[in-house]
């Protein structure tokens, strides 16, 4: 089979955050950049699928500015066969219509069987790249798949699919088809010494497409800022003991304890 | 005058109340970006539901019957909206931001030839430009977010936009109108019912709920201990905790998990992403612990406490203990 795994590369938006001064996105000095936890998923499931069908080649594809390539690099630690980068801006927001254009203009003459993502980036929460990708394409999808399993003969897929409840739609998708992944979905592996040897070694060739911006609307960030502290928030003040006494206070007046 | 057109989303023959919600949002949106408003609703035995929409709403409602939609598969349903929707020519297009929302919303955009905003929460007007805001970064911030020029397909955070009471005057009118578009590359093969364990959850008076931010399995008896400060109590936890493996699915909090709305909910180190406020604000008291004065859980919480929990909690338990015995 041929899969293509597509990794974004974010900040590690778990570390404390600030509004850059020009406003348009997060001040990334200091920051770390690494890949997309939700895409790890993808990664690993893409490899476990490889296992699953000898012969098989895994191409894990970044689309955005130069320094994105160490995430597509850290896809071929992981086990990737091979990686490649789209260029895209300059890095900050990046409208998920561009990016889904840029990967499926490397992907139309490619013949993938599948195609997995991860179900949404951490920063912008979009969840938009996979499905609007499979859409340009024309293969079908699914997104939120929690449970991944691909027929003997390579025919098709058997998604499960998260929804509301706790509960799970099941259905099955002919190839080539395009699935976004959930976390739990596996366990992503960490990379291997061999693997990480390999990677050194390997280029991650930049195919620079043109984005077809014409057909569909592109919005645009206005603003990135962060929230206001809800004013209904009341944060305890003074010392840990006295921030459990208070604590303790509150709840006895409301009976709670 | 470009109508706005809400796509609702149907269940068992009743319309979900997340199409309430976007009904609300259409309407915010149209004395923001005037256009009529039209309801789509797609599915099996659809009549029932279009009815009941028109009833509540006084909106007209387009009835699209489809013998293939009587269970979900993003292709029927982008190829039944797109042919329904697409004479209309619409302006925006409103989707509840669901499970189904935004499996099929992107698509449906792509085939309309229209942009797409996901997960919309708040919509404003600056200098006579219309702005959605929407949650990024895990919720520690918000982009405002201005839509193409053209036509855009827009998902609805639930919860977001509660639905309106008042009922009106005269209902609106419904069109039946017929679809026999069929998956042809997707089939699906049913749905497996929710896990055991809900019940404890929605009978507890009291949640205590953790997150990534206990950094690791063993503090989890921390939290029981919490929890066993309080009668009828539940532990539960978040996506990223659970994916951990360090908890049950079942005792998950959030949209893919538990929505819950205790008397009191304690969030021990959950950074409070927008799936997991989703399945838990509705709570009457809530107190969050976190390290991160920054967390977007302070933004729901009554109660805010920035400690590590690995040190409050055991003095939290420690201060309750001489309180009872003194």
């Amino acid at each position: 089979m041929k899969i293509l795994v597509c990794v974004k590369q974010v900040v590690d938006s778990e570390s404390v955050i600030a509004i850059a001064p020009s406003g348009s996105w997060i001040a990334e000095e200091g920051l770390v950049f690494r890949m997309n936890r939700f895409d790890e998923y993808a990664v690993e499931e893409s490899l476990v699928i490889r296992d699953t069908f000898p012969g098989s080649v895994v191409t894990a594809l970044s689309v955005g500015p130069a320094r994105v390539e160490s995430t597509v690099r850290r896809a071929i630690e992981m086990g990737a066969d091979r990686g490649v980068r789209v260029p895209l801006g300059e890095g900050g927001y990046a409208s998920p219509m561009a990016v889904a254009s840029l990967a499926a203009a490397h992907a139309r003459d490619e013949g993938y069987d599948l195609i997995l993502c991860g179900a949404m980036a951490e920063d912008d929460m979009h969840a938009q790249v996979g499905p609007l990708l499979a859409e340009m394409l024309g293969i079908p999808s699914a997104s939120s798949a929690i449970a991944l399993k691909t027929a003997d003969d390579a025919s098709a897929v058997r998604v499960e699919r998260e929804i509301e409840g706790g509960s799970r739609e099941i259905l099955e998708l002919s190839l080539p088809a395009l699935v976004a992944v959930q976390p739990g979905i596996n366990r992503p592996r960490y990379p291997s010494l061999s693997n990480v040897l390999r990677a050194k070694g390997q280029p991650v060739p930049e195919e620079p497409h043109a984005a077809d911006e014409s057909a569909n609307g592109i919005e645009r960030l206005a603003r990135l800022r962060l929230p206001e502290r809800s004013s209904r928030c009341e944060m305890l003040e003074g010392s840990s003991a006295e921030k459990a006494e208070k604590l303790l206070a509150l709840l006895a007046a409301k009976s709670l304890i | 005058m470009e109508p706005i057109v809400i796509a609702a989303e149907l269940d068992n023959g009743t319309a979900h109340p997340a199409s309430l919600e976007a009904v609300c949002f259409a309407r915010a949106l149209s004395r923001l970006a005037p256009g009529p408003l039209v309801i789509i609703a797609a599915g099996r035995d659809v009549r029932m539901a279009a009815d009941g929409l028109a009833a509540a709403t006084g909106i007209d409602v387009i009835a699209v019957e489809n013998e293939h939609m009587a269970e979900y598969t993003g292709e029927t349903w982008k190829k039944t909206l797109a042919a329904s929707i697409a004479p209309l020519a619409p302006r925006f297009v409103v989707i509840p931001h669901s499970a189904r929302g935004y499996d099929f919303a992107p698509g449906l955009a792509v085939r309309l030839g229209a942009g797409c905003v996901t997960a919309i929460e708040a919509l404003s007007e600056r200098e006579g430009v219309l702005e959605f805001t929407r949650l990024a970064f895990g919720g520690k911030a918000l982009m405002d977010i201005v839509p193409p020029r053209g036509r855009s397909v827009l998902t609805v955070q639930p919860g977001a936009f509660p639905a309106e009471a008042p009922a009106p005057a005269a209902p609106g009118t419904v069109t039946l109108t017929r679809s026999t578009a069929a998956p042809e590359r997707s089939r699906p093969l049913g749905r497996t019912a929710s896990g055991p364990e809900t019940a404890s959850l929605n009978e507890a008076e009291v949640i205590v709920a953790a997150g990534r931010g206990i950094g690791k399995k063993e503090n989890l008896e921390l939290i029981r201990a919490l929890a066993a400060l309080f009668p009828r109590s539940a532990l539960a936890g978040s996506r990223a905790v659970c994916d951990a493996g360090w908890l049950e699915y079942a005792r998950q909090v959030g949209v893919t998990g538990k929505t819950v709305s205790p008397r009191l909910y304690i969030a021990c180190g959950i950074s409070g992403t927008a799936q997991h406020l989703a399945g838990m604000k509705n709570s009457q008291t809530i107190v969050a612990i976190n390290t991160d004065a920054g967390a977007p859980i302070f933004n729901v919480a009554h109660v805010g406490v920035v400690e590590d929990l690995t040190r409050f909690i055991p003095l939290l338990i420690e201060t309750r203990g001489k309180a009872v015995k003194g």
